[in-house]
């Protein structure tokens, strides 16, 4: 049978590349987010995984308004991106690995079981949301990647329990899987954000939010009751039109169990959005029962 | 109003280079592609952001448009972004 081995969230923002590769003259913010990026890359180094389910919103590049699917599993082979546009207007590298079809395919058939109809598709590409983390996390491109899409960007949206559910079934399914795999899920997704909308300076001012500080209380210390129910895409929206991504993390927390992490890091500053790092090792996830 | 066709509109725009050409060289080219109102139309044609979001397209949209048309973000840019929606609050977006 299949072993989670590694949970982690990591930040996406696209234009964290260029400023962490520039960190040495510029903001000291982007040093510590430097520094945690490679806190990541060595716990999920560490754990060997064989292969990674990555849960990630789309950012209107994989799907668009003709097909927005709430929660879809990628089952191809080919797991590379981000999209050319992206590179056009982001100058963000590219990643190319395999995906797994095997486990893509298990995830989709077991998921129906258990009463999450998940979209599939067997031909796709990854957006910045995916490929950003992955270039920093794990720059060998070596290991088969499973992308799990989560709708965090388009309403309506499921509340929040439903993401946090999701992550439940997640764990199972990977521990019922009949191969003697070591699984990671790597999750990215946000805290308060704003993009496009009239907050996006607010930052600025107010580098984290009273909603951060509690969330992040709340998170860490595995309160997952107090949590879910504040979180709706009408709430999270109040608080920046991005901040709804932070439903992705409910998906890694639901795997966990809502368990306490190993180790956790939430940069601020009034030059990027709160970036949470977030990590549970295999002997954090595997001890006792869980919640 | 057409949320959608501001969207694809939005969307084209931010996916290609060539579209984006047009948006500078041709707006009304571009225009005739989307099912949208006069003012919408407008509102598209001169990247209009406080039209564009009272009107209800989505902010992460706007943006990317904005990202393709005006090259790489810098704080100047953004704080002129941000300048157009003062006193604006978000709106329900859904299509």
């Amino acid at each position: 049978m299949a072993r989670l081995v590694y949970v982690t969230i990591v930040p996406h923002d696209p234009t964290l590349p260029r400023n962490v590769e520039a960190a040495d003259n510029g903001h000291p913010v982007f040093r510590t987010i430097r520094t945690d990026y490679e806190q990541i890359r060595a716990g999920l180094a560490a754990a060997r995984p064989d292969v990674i389910v990555m849960v990630s919103g789309d950012h209107f590049n994989q799907w668009f308004y003709n097909n927005i699917p709430t929660f879809a599993v990628g089952k191809g082979t080919k797991s590379s991106g981000p999209f050319p546009w992206e590179r056009d207007v982001y100058g963000i590298g590219p990643y190319e690995t395999s995906g797994d079809h095997h486990l893509g395919r298990y995830l989709l058939e077991r998921g129906l079981e258990h009463h999450f109809d998940l979209a599939a598709s067997d031909l796709y590409n990854l957006d910045h949301g995916f490929t950003v983390p992955l270039n920093f996390v794990r720059p060998e491109q070596d290991i088969p990647i499973v992308p799990l899409w989560a709708n965090v960007l388009v309403p309506p949206l499921p509340p929040g329990q439903r993401y946090y559910d999701l992550g439940v079934v997640l764990r199972s399914i990977i521990e019922e899987y009949p191969r003697d795999l070591r699984v990671a899920v790597i999750a990215t997704g946000h805290m308060t954000n704003s993009v496009g909308g009239p907050a996006m300076l607010r930052v600025t001012e107010e580098p984290v939010t009273e909603w951060d500080l509690r969330t992040w209380e709340l998170f860490t210390n595995g309160r997952v009751k107090d949590l879910l129910s504040d979180c709706t895409w009408d709430k999270l929206y109040a608080q920046g039109n991005g901040t709804p991504g932070f439903m992705v993390h409910l998906v890694a927390w639901g795997v966990t169990g809502g368990k306490v992490p190993s180790w956790s890091d939430l940069t601020s500053s009034p030059v990027t959005f709160p970036n949470p790092f977030i990590e549970w090792d295999e002997r954090r996830l595997n001890e006792g029962a869980r919640n | 109003m057409s949320q959608l066709g501001l969207n694809s509109a939005l969307w084209a725009i931010y996916t290609s280079g060539e579209r984006a050409e047009l948006l500078k060289t041709s707006p009304d080219a571009l225009i005739t592609e989307f099912e949208l109102t006069e003012t919408e139309r407008r509102a598209v044609a001169t990247l209009d952001l406080r039209a564009l979001l009272q009107a209800g397209a989505h902010p992460f949209l706007m943006y990317k448009a904005v990202l393709r048309t005006s090259g790489p973000m810098t704080f100047e840019k953004l704080r002129e972004y941000v300048k157009t929606l003062e006193g604006l609050q978000l709106r329900d977006i859904v299509t």
